[in-house]
């Protein structure tokens, strides 16, 4: 039984039984195998080097639009690493976004996506897919630190080979940016 | 046909044994009083309450959850949907709420 307080109760929320959190359990994911799937699916900025090769789950079974979400349970056992591998995953290339929405209410994720969501657009205000999320996922009030700073979510560099010059790159698995639906 | 019959509906044609779901919210009122507002009409999913004493069992009825997902994957099409399920010390509720 795992004791740590959840991410709803960090936001100031109450739990729901979540059908997410029991399909993935159905599949032998709870909150670690969560994490070492993202890593798996192309998290490596998060991995710690000790994730198994065989894939815990395929996207037959469990979607990266319902990894994501199921990394950003309000259910979940608060846990920042947690929330970071899910925003990578929110944004992994071939989302759709009207699924991410769908998602995010029936798990009522609101809260977290949408931060993540805002953050995105921030660090990347060019790329369609978080300004279409963020018209579709509702604003609700979010206490104060509690999701990662914004700074969490990113790769930055303060020099390269053309010397001192910043660079911020969004964490996403793979390289690609998803496109907008 | 209201979303709230529709949904239950179809979570029925999905469930293969009798199940008991205490609603509550905007479907509640729809389907429970005469001349509910238009507004409960409008609803997109229904919300349930699980007594403690049956949360247990809920949890472990396979072929609940699965007939819940299947119901969700049916009900995309229409934006409908059923996942909100609380545990019954999870909203405000009377202290003797089952009793009464």
């Amino acid at each position: 039984m795992d004791d740590r307080p959840t991410l709803a109760r960090k936001l100031g929320m109450t739990e729901h039984l979540s059908p997410l959190l029991y399909k993935a359990s159905r599949l032998g994911l709870g909150p670690l195998e969560l994490q070492i799937l993202a890593v798996q699916r192309g998290c490596v900025h998060y991995s710690n080097g000790s994730e198994p090769t065989q894939p815990l789950a395929n996207e037959e079974d469990l979607s990266n639009e319902e990894l994501a979400i199921a990394l950003l349970s309000p259910c979940l056992p608060y846990d920042p690493l947690s929330i970071r591998c899910g925003a990578a995953m929110l944004s992994a290339p071939g989302n759709k976004v009207p699924s991410l929405g769908r998602l995010t209410v029936m798990e009522r994720c609101e809260i977290p996506v949408r931060y993540i969501a805002e953050c995105g657009h921030r660090f990347e205000p060019e790329n369609p897919f978080w300004n279409e999320l963020l018209k579709i996922v509702p604003s609700f009030p979010t206490p104060s630190g509690v999701l990662p700073h914004p700074t969490r979510f990113v790769a930055m560099t303060g020099f390269t080979r053309r010397g001192r010059e910043l660079l911020v790159e969004w964490q996403r698995p793979l390289s690609a940016v998803p496109a907008a639906s | 046909m209201t979303n709230a019959e529709r949904i239950l509906l179809v979570l029925d044609s999905h469930l293969d044994h009798e199940i008991q779901l205490i609603l509550y919210g905007r479907a509640a009122i729809v389907l429970g009083f005469t001349d509910p507002p238009a507004e409960a009409a409008r609803t997109l999913d229904v919300d349930a309450i699980i007594p403690i004493s049956q949360v247990s069992a809920f949890q472990s009825d396979e072929r609940f959850w699965k007939a819940q997902e299947a119901t969700n994957s049916e009900l995309k099409k229409y934006g409908l949907y059923i996942t909100h399920l609380f545990e019954a010390d999870q909203i405000f509720l009377r202290r003797d709420w089952e009793n009464t």
